[in-house]
């Protein structure tokens, strides 16, 4: 038995014949089933995470879930978007609680979700630092309402954010932060070269977990309304895509991507198959007023014509599968990621010649395939 | 007086902020409670006001027969029914008074079966009192109150090999043949007549009766204090996203699938701008608003609050 568990007497008789990892609810485990850290804190720690890591939620849960959710987002005139994470995700990492790092579960279910106030923030954030709107703005307050200040009107905002919903069976990776200088940053010493590395675990979700966004409207959705949430979609996608959502978006976590289902690295998987099956989640027809039901972003029209043109690669980092290249002709710099790479095996470097074709994309133009030049 | 009632169910599926402003605890937002009890409520002007708010939504000056159809009112019967707008509020009252909204089931995270649907032989008496107001006749009986440290289930689903484990607390289970049908039929029962009639809601009605967990009043009442979703809530500058001077708070929700029930009453109308109807003929308008889904409490735009609601008029009292 686990004597190092600080639970109750009955509890811990129960744990001698229940094993951790059965349970469908890692939530649970993580804010409750804590080994004690007193001693040994970072083997510890990691016991704790490893057994949150093992407990695979309950799948027909999930289903029934999202089934609520898509009918819940309907009612309020949602636009349902599905967006895939690059490279690891980790919200709430400065949370609370008894394993000393943090992560948003469900509060109830134990699966991760991405909270509502993160994603209304998120395209706020996107909005007033790269669009440069602000309250000042109509549109801005119209979407997300106004605080309220000496002599101005405030407002509530119209735009409903909700909770994003995983698509996929959540995958988690143990992580680990690993400052050099622990006692440079507990304020203790100089930065000097003997003192050792302590690694911190954390949790942190697999890159090619797919989410469910959806953004809501309140009141009557008239063209103005339409108009409106499209912006509100427009501003969340693109925070999603180029600001990151939750902790450490500086270290490339965070960010998502949009065209089309992750090709997961792994060989398939119970992801790949419930990425698969999510694809059939629509907004539910009918109920709300004639809104445009959105179609996730997917993979090429086989019928689309496509103009190819030379670059040159700038950049590229396999990590994260984004890059930039630059037109030969007419210099203009273009954003490309992995999943336009149609060759196995091959990751442009820099300064190499490729071909690459572009297409506009939600009224962007994205490159949609490069491969080497010959 | 009152003279017809019936019963909407309150079902929560996102977390539920229905708050009482500053708190003086550990949560700068806590939620509404009883007095006495300590369960969670949310009160009757919260509910009274978001159906006004529905009704208006659903209501013009002269609707079409084929509106009329879909629920929709005409002006002069919203009124009648919610009362005239404040700047003529002395006129007459509404029609419509609807209770305070109490517990009668709360989730709870389960290390076996995911989360429990918990209660106590207390809300179940006093919710087996109120539906006798309604005239609803459930066809079960309260159970004995199970010994401290002991709970009523049906089936396996909850159990942990030994003991049915509630966030890190554990009950032993009785294991009574009777005792396992009566929590059964209450599981049914409610499944059938106070979730939501949706078909999303399928997986939930069948979960009910083998994840209902009946507990002795005082852990019952421990769970709904101290066991509430708490969420803290930061907000940072745009700028330096760091945490804004001051802007880090925690509130208090109702988790997701607690349920809920509230008592609606009615009289006769009073209005004198010709609208004649009868308390029964004011609920049966209520309910044919449609409403499936609504908002209650605080932090809408960002998706919390939202319910489903269920009206059920009992048979004839």
């Amino acid at each position: 038995m686990n004597p190092e568990y600080p639970l109750p007497g009955d509890t811990l008789k129960v744990l001698k014949r229940f094993e951790l990892s059965q349970c469908q609810n890692p939530g649970l485990l993580f804010a409750r089933f804590v080994p004690d850290l007193r001693a040994d804190k970072e083997v510890r720690r990691r016991e704790g995470l490893e057994n949150v890591r093992k407990a695979a939620p309950d799948g027909k849960l999930l289903e029934g879930f999202r089934q609520r959710w898509q009918e819940l987002v309907a009612a309020f005139q949602g636009e349902i978007f599905e967006a895939t994470t690059e490279w690891r995700l980790i919200v709430g990492l400065g949370q609370k609680g008894p394993l000393e790092v943090g992560f948003t579960f469900h509060r109830l279910y134990g699966i991760p979700i991405i909270p509502g106030s993160a994603l209304k923030g998120l395209a706020r954030a996107y909005a007033y630092l790269v669009e440069r709107r602000g309250e000042s703005d109509i549109d801005f307050c119209d979407i997300f309402g106004r605080a309220p200040k000496l002599e101005e009107t405030s407002q509530a905002g119209k735009a409903i954010f909700f909770d994003a919903i995983p698509l996929s069976q959540p995958q988690f990776d143990l992580d680990i932060m690993n400052p050099h200088y622990p006692k440079y940053y507990q304020g203790d010493e100089p930065p000097t070269d003997w003192q050792s590395p302590v690694p911190i675990y954390f949790l942190a979700l697999k890159p090619g977990s797919c989410f469910a966004f959806a953004v809501g409207w309140r009141g009557l959705l008239d063209s103005e309304g339409q108009r409106l949430r499209s912006l509100a979609v427009k501003w969340l996608k693109a925070g999603l895509e180029e600001l990151g959502a939750g902790a450490k978006t500086s270290a490339g976590y965070g960010y998502f991507y949009f065209i089309s289902p992750p090709q997961p690295a792994q060989p398939a998987d119970a992801t790949s198959q419930l990425v698969r099956t999510s694809q059939t989640i629509q907004p539910a027809p009918a109920t709300s007023v004639a809104a445009p039901t959105s179609v996730p972003s997917q993979s090429l029209m086989p019928s689309e014509e496509l103009i190819w043109r030379t670059g040159t690669v700038r950049e590229y980092q396999p990590g994260l599968g984004r890059g930039r290249l630059v037109d030969d002709e007419t210099g203009e710099e273009l954003r490309f990621d992995r999943n336009a790479i149609t060759e196995k095996g091959w990751s442009p470097g820099k300064k190499h010649k490729v071909r690459y074709a572009v297409a506009q994309r939600e009224g962007r133009v994205m490159v949609v395939k490069i491969q080497q030049a010959r | 007086m009152f003279e017809a009632s019936s019963m909407m169910f309150i079902y929560v599926e996102t977390p539920l902020h229905a708050g009482t402003g500053r708190g003086l605890g550990g949560v700068d937002l806590p939620i509404q409670r009883e007095r006495v009890t300590g369960y969670p409520i949310v009160q009757a002007s919260s509910l009274k006001g978001r159906l006004r708010a529905e009704g208006r939504k659903k209501s013009k000056e002269s609707p079409t027969e084929e509106e009329r159809k879909q629920g929709w009112l005409s002006t002069a019967e919203f009124e009648a029914i919610f009362g005239p707008e404040t700047e003529r509020a002395s006129e007459h009252a509404g029609a419509l008074s609807p209770g305070d909204a109490k517990i009668l089931l709360f989730p709870v995270r389960s290390l076996a079966g995911v989360f429990a649907w918990t209660t106590s032989c207390d809300v179940l008496a006093r919710f087996l009192r109120d539906t006798e107001i309604v005239g609803l006749r459930p066809e079960w009986n309260v159970p004995p109150e199970p010994a401290s440290g002991e709970v009523l289930i049906f089936g396996t689903e909850l159990l942990a090999r030994d003991g049915v484990v509630l966030e890190e607390f554990t009950f032993s289970h009785q294991q009574s043949d009777e005792i396992q049908e009566i929590v059964q039929n209450i599981g049914k029962w409610l499944a059938q007549n106070a979730l939501p009639e949706g078909d999303e809601y399928r997986y939930w009605r069948e979960a009910l009766p083998n994840r209902l967990a009946i507990l002795p009043r005082d852990a019952f009442r421990d769970f709904t204090v101290f066991s509430t979703e708490v969420i803290t809530r930061v907000r940072l500058e745009p700028e330096t996203k760091t945490v804004a001077e001051g802007a880090l708070w925690t509130e208090e929700h109702l988790p997701v699938d607690t349920l809920l029930y509230a008592p609606l009453m009615a009289t006769p109308t009073r209005a004198k701008n010709g609208i004649q109807l009868s308390g029964a003929e004011v609920l049966a308008r209520v309910s044919s608003l449609g409403l499936t889904r609504t908002v209650l409490g605080g932090d809408e735009t960002v998706g919390r609050g939202v319910v489903a609601l269920r009206f059920v008029t009992g048979g004839a009292s």
